[in-house]
């Protein structure tokens, strides 16, 4: 196999191009199936991925890929690096991110980033304003809801 | 612009509406671009073309810069159901209930959450810790129906907690629907035994606990301390913090020796949600054992027919039938059907047969619990400690093998996924999943182990329950939950 057959580009949909291991791309089951029914070249367009949240997971897909590699001594070593990742994520990036590995349909990507996303949410309030969620509850249902769920709610 | 100057323009009609309507939307939805030119004012053709030429490039050059940052980021509401799922799924109870709250999409899909089936609510208490979740959510919960400085939990089933204040008042509370059924209270008459409760003076608090009275033929008056205070007092001994009780505004109890832990009262509760039929057993220092079922007039002082002299362990029930472990190691069963609790001699399968447990010398054992299996078997769980280069918390699970009537040790609760929570009285179904719940798993919390002597403050470094695994007798403590 030659080495131009060992890489993949991955090109974002702001047209930045990224050379990859094929090793490391594989982790996404989508450029996975892509590269099976050889549907693509060595070039495979992601029109839903920003170069920015794309090199993301390529650090992400990248670390995961030697650490598979090395065995389970350095699992721990994993994990911290996870939360390091995602601890400094802001919102839009979180949820570019999620979309992303949903798009790409990384699974632990995707679990790591919904479990961050769900540390980070708070209260009523925050959803609303921080994610920017419209409160579309007639008033009535809003009422009965908050009823069912008043138990969730510090004074 | 209308049809008339359309048509004079002879520009294609459908075209220019199909325009119109993606350039208005496109306008209502970007506030950051100024648009020059108003289409109302277009006149010419060449202006609309070249217009309508330079919206299409703003509009393709903002969706390419901007796209997925801003115009998704008005979105989250419309996530991908599948993706949301995930996430609220992580989410803990009270959190979901709160996302829940937040928009009908979010509610609905909230609705089709994976819950594993047949797990309780698991109610982690975090002592003194004030910044913790867990105690908020007691209190925030409970403080509408009394769950008030005076009272604590000694049981749960489900979602229903069985309360007791130091007045020896009983009752049920449901954490979620704050339902409070009160059970009748102690002093009234107690059928079956000989013994009544004088519930205690107005006064200062030590007057305020009661006392039970035995009265054997008028002649010996035997008067024991109140449940609350010595549990109160043996809390406190144990671990020097509060958890499952708040500790009564004049307190006095620091100086209580140890000795009384051993005294630690055992209780539980059986509720069926759908019929709302319930029983009610505790055990008063090793000493009496009261039960009470719903229906009853008052409660009942169960005893045992053959040796009277042995004292009570644990009790757990299921299906009808209270069991019991005594101090002489047997499992002995009352039936709950009838009228009056009575004791089950002929269909008991453990009659008879001690639970003959010997330590080793580098064995202590500290607990003695039993639990019902799905199948209705009877499990005896030892809680030790095993000290040989190092110290070593473990849990032994015994059966009794019906064929040669022996107790033996067993490596797995069941076949049936299931789990033990200690002083639940039945296994449950494990959550499926990859959590530290698993089948073959006990769950426990800090009193249910020897405490550590060594670092009573750092408390592993983490919170008051764990998870010990039968297969790889290995121990796992929950991580601290804060949340603030």
């Amino acid at each position: 196999m030659s080495k131009s057959e060992k890489k993949i580009v991955l090109k974002s949909l702001d047209n930045e191009a990224f050379e990859v291991e094929k090793a490391v791309a594989l982790q996404s089951q989508t450029i996975w199936v892509m590269c099976e029914d050889k549907c693509v070249g060595n070039e495979i367009p992601l029109e839903n991925v920003t170069g920015q949240i794309l090199a993301k997971v390529i650090d992400y897909c990248k670390k995961h890929a030697v650490v598979d590699g090395d065995g389970d001594e350095s699992s721990e070593e994993l994990k911290n690096w996870d939360t390091e990742f995602t601890k400094n994520m802001d919102q839009s990036t979180l949820f570019n991110m999620i979309l992303a590995a949903n798009y790409l349909n990384i699974k632990s990507l995707l679990n790591l980033t919904c479990q961050a996303v769900a540390d980070k949410t708070k209260t009523i309030d925050e959803f609303h304003t921080f994610l920017n969620i419209e409160n579309n509850f007639t008033p009535e249902e809003e009422a009965q809801i908050c009823q069912e769920n008043l138990w969730a709610f510090d004074d | 612009m209308d049809a008339r100057v359309c048509s004079r323009m002879d520009f294609p009609r459908r075209k220019m509406k199909l325009f119109r309507t993606r350039y208005n939307r496109f306008r209502r939805n970007t506030d950051v671009v100024k648009v020059s030119a108003d289409m109302k004012k277009l006149s010419t053709r060449e202006d609309l073309i070249r217009e309508s030429q330079n919206a299409f490039d703003l509009m393709r050059k903002i969706q390419k810069k901007e796209s997925i940052s801003t115009i998704i980021r008005d979105d989250w509401s419309k996530l991908n159901p599948d993706v949301l799922r995930k996430i609220l799924e992580t989410l803990n109870p009270i959190d979901l209930a709160r996302a829940k709250t937040v928009c009908s999409d979010w509610y609905f899909v909230s609705k089709t959450c994976f819950r594993p089936p047949g797990t309780s609510l698991q109610i982690i208490h975090q002592g003194e810790d004030s910044s913790s979740r867990q105690d908020k959510m007691i209190n925030a919960r409970t403080k509408p129906v009394g769950f008030c400085y005076k009272s604590y939990c000694m049981a749960s089933s489900g979602t229903w907690l069985l309360m007791v204040d130091f007045r020896l008042h009983f009752h049920l509370l449901n954490l979620i629907t704050r339902e409070s059924i009160d059970l009748p209270s102690m002093d009234s008459p107690i059928r079956g035994g000989q013994v009544r409760f004088e519930p205690g003076g107005q006064g200062s608090y030590d007057d305020k606990c009661g006392y039970f009275v035995e009265s054997s033929g008028n002649k010996s008056v035997d008067i024991l301390p109140s449940l609350s205070f010595t549990q109160i007092q043996s809390r406190i001994s144990t671990s020097r913090k509060k958890h499952y009780y708040v500790k009564p505004s004049g307190d006095k109890f620091h100086h209580v020796s140890k000795d009384i832990v051993e005294w630690k009262n055992s209780a539980v509760v059986w509720i069926n949600e759908t019929t709302g039929d319930y029983v009610v057993a505790w055990i008063f220092r090793q000493h009496y054992l009261f039960s009470y079922k719903k229906g009853d007039a008052s409660w009942s002082n169960l005893t045992l027919i053959k040796g009277t002299d042995s004292g009570f362990l644990d009790v757990a029930y299921r299906y009808d039938k209270l069991f019991v472990f005594t101090t002489d190691q047997q499992v002995r069963i009352f039936d709950f059907s009838g009228d009056f609790p009575d004791e089950v001699i002929a269909n008991n399968p453990y009659w008879d047969r001690p639970f003959g447990f010997v330590e080793q010398p580098w064995e202590y054992v500290w607990k003695r619990k039993i639990c019902i299996q799905k199948s209705g078997e009877v499990l005896v769980i030892l809680s030790l400690k095993e000290v040989k280069y190092e110290e070593k918390l473990l849990f032994y699970v015994f059966k009794l093998n019906l064929e040669s009537g022996k107790w033996e040790r067993v490596d797995s609760i069941g076949d049936d996924d299931e789990m033990l929570i200690l002083g639940h009285g039945v296994t449950v179904r494990a959550p499926v999943g990859d959590g530290i719940f698993k089948s073959d798993s006990i769950c426990f919390v800090e009193d249910d182990v020897w405490p550590d002597q060594d670092d009573e403050d750092d408390h592993h470094g983490a919170s008051k329950c764990g998870v010990f695994n039968i297969a790889t007798r290995k121990i796992e403590w929950h991580k601290k939950m804060c949340f603030i």
